[in-house]
């Protein structure tokens, strides 16, 4: 885990993705950058070196499942970490984002700790 | 309505009995395909009376229903007015977190900054007391330094982490946003539906609506009813800050 890498953190609330960008700066990640939907999160995807997607699941344009399902079909970027936080939290959708190759799902409320944890995960597994 | 069905219903007997006369005697083929022509018109007219029937029905109660100027106002001014409401709601909600936000982000680095700070000097005291171990009064006042930074240093983490504490809190304001957008779209549907209604009974909108009479009594009580915040740019003769207000009673001589 490179605390160097590109993060992009995509959710169509403004506060949610500055509260998301405080903490990851509190981890650390500096390198950071924001997209309000999936419809904007996909171009800037593939034009950029991005190594870490954060994203929501409910946006109006392009919803979070299927920017994860965009991503897992592009060659180029099938490989990104993604990690979901969201409020959706029926079974039915975990499930779903898990058969569509999501790399964690945090639930909204969540906290610091919570995050820290799920992203160490993501790169322990990734890098071992 | 009903004596038209009735008199169907005879001319349908008629034809009937007709039948059944003309092939008891033995008619010829196109007689009895005549008949058979005859008694399917009427069977055609008696469906279309009833149908007739139930639409003038339907039509009078669509016209005698209650869509009087309540309703309209319902459709024209509080339902978007609701809407106006709401979209305020969670406008508000993400200008309050972001000034939180901002200040938290202002703050971090002075916590960050405190216990950095802290350490270092502590670890360039260690170095001059180890140099004056010949001195102990200097050495009691280093020992009395290290403790103080310490607590510094509990200090400076003890606020970064209530710094953080305030970050996560604002993270309600994504979910009440959701949640109340979700009641926006609601809103917007009953609307419509209301409006297609209103539509659909021919109801002008506008012209037709008799005025709303009021007492004088009702006029005075209305004028001083609490309205609650005000949605900006609503156009209400409303002052939008406190020099507005501060003027204005100024101009009444207060």
């Amino acid at each position: 885990m490179n605390r160097d890498m590109r993060i992009l953190v995509v959710d169509d609330f403004s506060t949610m993705r500055r509260i998301i960008k405080n903490l990851l700066k509190d981890l650390g990640f500096t390198n950071i950058s924001e997209a309000d939907d999936g419809t904007t999160a996909l171009p800037m995807l593939k034009n950029g070196d991005f190594e870490f997607v954060v994203t929501d699941w409910n946006m109006p344009g392009m919803t979070g499942i299927d920017l994860l399902r965009e991503i897992r079909a592009d060659g180029g970027l099938a490989h990104l970490p993604v990690l979901m936080v969201t409020a959706e939290a029926k079974r039915e959708q975990i499930v779903e984002a898990a058969q569509a190759g999501v790399n964690g799902y945090i639930v909204k409320p969540f906290n610091a700790v919570t995050l820290k944890e799920k992203i160490e995960r993501i790169f322990e597994r990734i890098d071992g | 309505m009903e004596q038209a069905g009735e008199i169907k219903r005879n001319e349908l007997l008629a034809h009937a009995r007709t039948l059944v006369t003309a092939l008891e005697d033995g008619a010829q083929q196109q007689e009895v395909e005549q008949l058979l022509g005859m008694l399917a018109e009427s069977h055609q007219s008696l469906l279309f009376n009833r149908v007739g029937s139930i639409t003038r029905q339907l039509h009078e109660s669509l016209t005698n229903l209650p869509i009087d100027t309540s309703l309209i106002q319902l459709a024209e001014a509080e339902l978007p007015d609701a809407k106006d409401r709401l979209n305020y709601v969670v406008s508000l909600t993400e200008q309050s977190a972001h000034s939180t936000l901002a200040a938290v982000e202002e703050a971090m680095p002075y916590a960050e900054k405190l216990v950095d700070r802290s350490g270092k000097l502590q670890q360039r005291l260690l170095g001059v007391a180890e140099e004056n171990s010949d001195n102990p009064e200097l050495c009691k006042v280093i020992q009395q330094m290290d403790t103080y930074l310490n607590s510094l240093q509990a200090d400076g983490d003890k606020v970064q982490q209530k710094l953080t504490d305030i970050l996560m809190a604002q993270e309600f304001q994504d979910l009440t946003g959701q949640l109340i957008n979700r009641v926006i779209h609601m809103v917007q549907e009953v609307e419509d539906n209301l409006v297609e209604l209103i539509r659909v009974t021919g109801v002008s909108t506008r012209t037709e609506a008799p005025a709303e009479e009021q007492t004088a009594d009702q006029k005075k009580n209305k004028a001083i009813e609490a309205e609650g915040p005000q949605v900006p740019n609503s156009g209400n003769n409303v002052v939008n800050s406190q020099d507005e207000v501060d003027d204005l009673l100024a101009s009444l001589g207060f």
